[in-house]
């Protein structure tokens, strides 16, 4: 058996019967290496380090602290064992970062479907990139003094009617003069011309568009259904003020006329939410299809 | 309505919601006396302007109505941006400059 030179070893063992194996740490590793395997005759023993005379028996290449290897031949643990041990422990480290992998492919998808929310949110609460904001609370009183200065603003009323919707459709009034800050109360006039009981819906347009944020309205008659039977006319109110911010904004100066535009549609559905039917472009009924209003000057 | 217009600065109206919501619809006209008195005096004011504050009792009046009609919720006159019934002044509340 030629003499096998033997570099600097932290821990190994000779494991008789076995392969006899020459095991360095280098590089965070265990590495072993199998030299010639015994025959395996030699019962397995772990036997103590060498004296110098036995240097050159093939089953004792140890050189390592004595009692390192005494303690390991106490619990009963191998080379083998060892290497098992980091082969185990290199697969948990694998496994543990592939779960910190996937957790976080995981927070990063529930994020990006969470910010969609967040984000309508954070543009609620301040009013970022020009959403009005509206909250739930209502128009304070403070809100509502008239502000000190000159500044007048000349309110216009427009009204327009949906094709489908026999009605007629016209302001009271054709403009007002309000300050900032004051409430005024203005009137529409709707008629429904056919024989039938018609349910209409309003919705509303503020001209030119950056007062829109500053244009309130207390209460009015959009967004909810209003029915009028075959042949009633009725007076549709609207109660409304101009923010009392509006006579302090720099970009809102040269502003003294805003044009209020109400459109009347028919509504999709009745009240208990059936759909109704629309005449469509040719005067066929199609169930639940509004036709896109075209807007005319006037009622 | 905005495609192709400026980008970044432009703000996108949304049309909001009334604050207290809708006025029930006055099918009998129960309040149609006090809105023709409240029209003429809107009609009559200034020749050319139409300025609310001059006829705000009237609006108050109309409001009154409803309120008493059930066609709106009663609510506390500050509130609503019109004066109170202690002050006895014609058609000036002390905020507002005539």
């Amino acid at each position: 058996m030629p003499r096998i030179l033997v570099s600097r070893i932290r821990s190994h063992l000779l494991s008789a019967g076995r392969h006899v194996q020459q095991c360095r740490y280098a590089l965070g590793s265990l590495r072993c290496i199998s030299t010639s395997p015994n025959s395996g005759t030699e019962p397995p023993t772990f036997s103590d380090p060498p004296q110098p005379a036995q240097l050159n028996t093939p089953a004792s290449r140890i050189h390592s602290k004595g009692h390192l290897a005494r303690r390991m031949k106490e619990l009963g643990i191998t080379a083998g064992d060892l290497q098992r041990e980091h082969v185990r422990r290199e697969q948990l480290k694998n496994r543990t970062s592939g779960y910190y992998a996937l957790s976080l492919l995981i927070g990063t998808l529930a994020l990006s479907y969470a910010a969609v929310p967040f984000y309508r949110l954070l543009c609620q609460k301040t009013g970022y990139a020009g959403t009005p904001i509206v909250e739930s609370a209502t128009i304070t009183a403070d809100r509502l003094i008239p502000v000190d200065s000159n500044r007048k603003i000349t309110v216009r009323f427009e009204s327009d009617v949906s094709r489908s919707l026999p009605w007629k459709f016209e302001p009271l009034q054709r403009q007002v003069t309000v300050t900032p800050g004051e409430t005024a109360l203005a009137f529409f006039k709707a008629t429904n011309l056919s024989n039938q009981d018609i349910i209409g819906v309003a919705t509303y347009n503020v001209t030119p568009d950056q007062v829109a944020p500053y244009f309130s309205k207390i209460q009015c008659f959009c967004f909810e259904q209003q029915q009028l039977r075959a042949g009633e006319q009725v007076d549709m109110p609207i109660f409304f003020f101009i923010d009392p911010d509006f006579d302090t904004d720099p970009q809102m100066k040269h502003i003294h006329e805003v044009v209020l535009n109400y459109t009347f549609f028919k509504a999709k559905t009745n009240a208990s939410g059936q759909y109704l039917t629309v005449p469509d472009a040719a005067g066929n009924e199609i169930a639940g299809q509004v036709p896109i209003t075209v807007s005319s000057a006037g009622a | 309505m905005s495609f192709g217009g400026a980008s970044g600065n432009t703000k996108v109206f949304k049309p909001t919601p009334p604050d207290r919501g809708s006025f029930p619809l006055d099918h009998d006209g129960e309040c149609k006396i006090q809105m023709q008195i409240y029209l003429d005096c809107l009609r009559s004011s200034r020749s050319r302007e139409r300025v609310p504050a001059d006829c705000r009792l009237l609006a108050k009046e109309y409001l009154n109505c409803r309120m008493e009609r059930g066609l709106m919720l009663k609510d506390n006159w500050v509130n609503l941006g019109l004066p109170d019934d202690k002050r006895n002044s014609s058609t000036d509340s002390p905020e507002s400059k005539s």
